[in-house]
């Protein structure tokens, strides 16, 4: 006896230390994880790919991006200016930036002029490498022409204007944003829309930080809305993102949680009408959802919101084993004797335990970072409620129950009339015409590996960010090309290689790229076409040329030097310039050498980026979205051959405890349980998704646990039977709250669970008819 | 006392032959486009540039046509024809050989063609979005001074001066660099509908 209150005092001090390891955890900064990438899986072959779809990510997910917009061109200008203004104020932005970038064009000529007798345009050097290169047309074209776009440059030094026309082609800007009055902007049919950027202070991911800035934004959207014609306002950026996904999985742990355990306390009522296990039975469940957040934490630097929201759901679940526990001693009576009673309790508890750890366990197989936290977490969260079950209740609820259990009537009469109606021929034939029902369901089911599954975008954000997109005319696609090289020159020669074949597409599928040999060609590049122009416009034909155009003698000296110079221009002294700047994250130096980021504006479907990198080394097509539902299918596939794995397992575990007839008869509600709800799947044309896949392994480990219970308890024993009843309800109302998730994934999980949980529990009675009880 | 009338008279805009103001400009070209949609004329454009021995001189026709843009055709020194649509260019040289680029081809190609229209058909109010408007003169013998608004257009030039009366007969250019182009458009003809050759040019039928 001793002994046992030394181990209920011990655990009761651990669940301390774990409740304040976590209370201090969630003090400092939010251990909340609401980076959506985060919950994607390492999908590239190479720590460098991971690495390029972070920096891009980054570069990109840094900022929050708004287009302010008003009918009138002025007025959506002096919004911005004023909407920005009001974020700069607010303290919760680094920088925010409403001037548009001047991209000076005086420095960009002075930069590349040195380096002109390298630098041609594709189209240039087309032109030149045919045989009969038109050289007085095209100088005379040149001078003529009635106006200019993009940079001008000196005749004097660019006389064909091959420097003017690799100026224009410099993809600085591939977005229909156009500077106005100092402001980038673009018009649609009925507003002027002015861009406004704005870099957060602090981590995006971070809710303190989300919180400053949703709040520094809605009163600078307020500002806007007062004015006489009011001006509107579209957002995008990870922190709207993060933030409404963190908003979104608090609410529906508020619901989840907070309903669960309402509907707990309410149905646990009405079989106890006592306080104390209601109490005791909330406080193992307490004690699991401690324990469980704490291995979380301290495994994990951060906790995944869909493990919250999913952990909230597993209340139902984690007190059924206190329900039975106090369903025994109701059973009782005033001949309780708490020892003899866990004792008899125990097998049946471990069993149903093991089974959903079983479960539970098959979620730990996937390579998803998030399900595998919520493996962890109802690995450990079932595992110390049930604990809890057997080293405290024995110790706390010692005494017999004031309650005779006089409200047991009804689920007698259905224990009763279940019993006296249905012989084992009536539920073999049950079963059979259930499965024969599901069958057409089952021709009926496809399957679905989209990555949205895993990240929930609220309909509002992704609506602003389409228009945005659609306004502004970049994607930032998550599709690019990574080009590995030893050094800088290689680097830039392969990805040549790429570009040429990129070109090839522009106009079908694709409407830019941008690459760093746009800007800066490869030596050898550089030295070939400055050999074209050696041949081609010798300064012994193109003097006499200048002369006549009526340029100054000084151009002809200009063009004598330029073609023997040796000038190279190279990656770093380009890297160097301001101009690089927005560029800078498409460079990367790894141990192995230099690696370049190509990346693509508006690539449709229609690309195959696999086939573009194909037989070009070190040239590889990265498509984040791609790789994850590539996995995402493997998984779903690898799940199908699991599953039947998982019940051999399941119905090992019982057939150790009840042997082979009786552990079938407990296994086949539940097997009938998950064929009815494949079939309801095919019926209503839902698509079957890895999600779903586990989810069934889930039904599998969690539904057989009402037939292990009926079984352990007998027919005579009407208490232990409402106690059956009372734990399906819970763990039903939770997953039925969990089917309200906006998670995708979590949605799959409990609609499949309360469709095959509930059929598993109606169920549940055939296993005493077919096995009968334990002896 | 008469002294003072006559400088209240004068001081008076019904009294005195005072500017036009943009928006009367702008209503007085609509009014004539609406009337006559084609205008044809001849050109004669001289640049006077630093880095040249003399001025560069070009002559050529043009055809200005409401809503589908400006044919620019060049007689001399080298024949080239430009057709500047809404948002492409189409470049035709001696040979018929024909380059289209599209403004998503060329970033600022837009800008400048939208630029170059609206000085042709001296629309001020397009014009207002990227200059201040410096109106003067009568309505039927106006001059603009238009002054860049800070951004890319004030890097690259510094004034334009533009002068007509039904339509624009002059522009003059200021580059930034001190550089400047001279527009003079002569035998200037309306029209109500385009010729064959110039519908094909626009890429009609």
């Amino acid at each position: 006896m001793r002994w046992r209150q030394l181990m209920a005092i011990v655990w009761l001090v651990l669940v301390l230390a774990a409740a304040t390891h976590i209370a201090l955890r969630f003090a400092g900064t939010s251990p909340l994880e609401t980076d959506l990438l985060a919950m994607l899986p390492p999908t590239e072959k190479s720590a460098t790919a991971e690495a390029a779809v972070k920096a891009l990510s980054d570069q990109l997910g840094n900022r929050a991006l708004f287009l302010v917009g008003h009918a009138d061109a002025d007025q959506a200008r002096r919004a911005a200016r004023s909407f920005a203004a009001r974020l700069e104020a607010s303290n919760a932005f680094k920088r925010v930036i409403a001037k548009a970038p001047q991209v000076d064009a005086r420095s960009l000529t002075d930069f590349y002029l040195p380096y002109r007798s390298g630098l041609l345009a594709p189209d240039s050097y087309g032109a030149l490498s045919r045989p009969d290169f038109p050289a007085e047309n095209t100088l005379l074209r040149r001078l003529h022409q009635p106006f200019q776009t993009g940079i001008a440059t000196d005749p004097t030094l660019d006389p064909f204007g091959f420097l003017q026309h690799w100026l224009s082609q410099l993809p600085f800007a591939q977005t229909r944003l156009m500077p106005s009055d100092g402001m980038l902007t673009v018009r649609d049919a009925q507003a002027t829309w002015v861009l406004v950027l704005a870099e957060p202070l602090g981590s995006t991911f971070a809710g303190d930080t989300q919180a400053r800035v949703i709040a520094a934004v809605a009163s600078a959207e307020s500002a806007l809305r007062e004015e006489a014609v009011p001006a509107s306002l579209l957002r995008t950026g990870a922190v709207f993102y993060g933030d409404a996904a963190r908003a979104s999985a608090e609410r529906e742990v508020d619901l989840i949680g907070g309903g669960s355990l309402i509907g707990i306390l309410v149905l646990m009522w009405l079989l106890f009408r006592s306080v104390r296990p209601l109490a005791l039975s909330l406080v193992t469940v307490a004690c699991g959802i401690v324990f469980a957040t704490a291995a979380v934490l301290v495994t994990h630097d951060r906790i995944h919101l869909i493990t919250l929201v999913f952990g909230a759901s597993l209340i139902g679940e984690a007190v059924d084993y206190a329900i039975q526990f106090f369903a025994a001693r109701l059973d009782a009576g005033i001949r309780w004797q708490a020892d003899k009673g866990i004792a008899r309790l125990l097998p049946g508890l471990s069993t149903a335990l093991a089974t959903s750890l079983i479960g539970y366990g098959a979620l730990t197989l996937t390579p998803f970072p998030a399900i595998s936290q919520i493996a962890l977490f109802a690995f450990t969260g079932l595992a110390t409620a049930w604990l809890s079950v057997i080293l405290l209740l024995p110790l706390l609820a010692r005494a017999p129950g004031p309650y005779e259990g006089k409200d047991v009537r009804l689920p007698q009469r259905l224990l009763r009339t279940w019993n006296d109606r249905v012989t084992p021929r009536g539920v073999i034939a049950l079963v059979l015409m259930l499965l024969a029902v599901s069958i057409p369901g089952w021709l009926h089911l496809t399957t679905d590996d989209d990555v949205r599954q895993l990240v929930a975008r609220p309909a509002t954000l992704v609506e602003q960010e389409a228009r945005i997109r659609l306004l502004v005319g970049a994607t930032g696609s998550s599709r690019f090309f990574l080009i590995e090289g030893a050094n800088d020159e290689e680097a830039l020669r392969r990805e040549e290689a790429l570009t040429e074949r990129l070109r090839a597409h522009l106009g079908q599928g694709l409407a830019g790229y941008t690459s760093m040999s746009r800007f800066v060609p490869s030596a050898a590049t550089q030295a070939s076409q400055r050999t074209l122009l050696q041949q081609v416009l010798p300064p012994d034909r193109v003097a006499p040329l200048l002369t006549e155009a009526g340029l100054h003698d000084k151009a002809v000296t200009a063009w004598r030097d330029m073609l023997s110079s040796n000038a190279t221009l190279t990656l770093q002294g380009w890297l160097g310039t301001p101009l690089a700047q927005p560029f800078k994250h498409q460079v990367l130096t790894t141990t192995n050498g230099t690696v370049l980021i190509v990346t693509l504006s508006n690539d449709d479907a229609s690309l195959d980026l696999t086939a573009l990198a194909a037989g070009l080394p070190g040239v590889s097509a990265i498509d984040k979205a791609a790789s994850v539902s590539a996995l995402l299918a493997e998984y779903r596939r690898l799940a199908t051959f699991w599953l039947p794995f998982a019940g051999l397992i399941v119905f090992a575990v019982l057939a150790w405890r009840y042997g082979f007839r009786q552990g079938a008869a407990i296994l086949l509600p539940t097997l009938v349980a998950m064929g009815m709800a494949l079939g309801l799947y095919g019926f209503a044309g839902l698509s079957l998704t890895l999600f779903s896949l586990l989810a069934l392994v889930l039904i599998l480990g969690v539904g057989v646990n009402y037939a292990i219970f009926i079984v352990e308890a007998g027919e005579r024993a009407p208490a232990p039977f409402a106690g059956v009843l009372l734990s399906a309800a819970t763990t039903l109302l939770s997953f039925g709250l969990l089917a309200l998730s906006s998670m995708p994934a979590l949605h799959q999980f409990g609609l499949l669970l309360l469709i095959g949980i509930s059929t598993a529990v109606l169920l549940a009675p055939a296993a005493l008819t077919l096995g009968g009880a334990r002896r | 006392m008469r002294r003072l009338i006559l400088a209240l008279l004068l001081l008076t805009p019904f009294a005195s032959p005072a500017a036009p103001t943009t928006a009367e400009l702008a209503a007085r070209m609509a009014q004539r486009l609406e009337q006559a949609p084609v205008l044809r004329a001849d050109f004669a454009q001289e640049k006077a540039m630093a880095a040249f021995k003399k001025p560069l001189q070009t002559h050529g026709r043009l055809v200005f046509a409401r809503g589908q843009g400006v044919i620019w055709q060049i007689d001399a020194p080298l024949k080239l024809t430009y057709v500047l649509g809404e948002d492409r260019i189409v470049e035709i040289g001696e040979d018929g050989i024909a380059q289209v680029r599209t403004a998503h081809d060329i970033p600022g190609l837009a800008q400048v063609g939208s630029l170059f229209r609206a000085l042709l058909g001296a629309q001020t109010e397009a014009l207002a979005e990227l200059f201040t408007i410096m109106p003067d003169g009568t309505i039927d013998a106006w001059h603009l001074t238009l002054v860049p608004k800070p951004g890319p257009v004030a890097q690259a030039m510094r004034e334009i001066r533009m002068s007509g009366s039904r339509h624009v007969e002059r522009i003059r250019i200021e580059e930034a660099n001190g550089d400047s182009t001279t527009l003079v458009f002569r035998n200037l003809r309306e029209d109500r509908v385009l010729l064959p050759a110039e519908r094909e040019r626009f890429g009609l039928r």
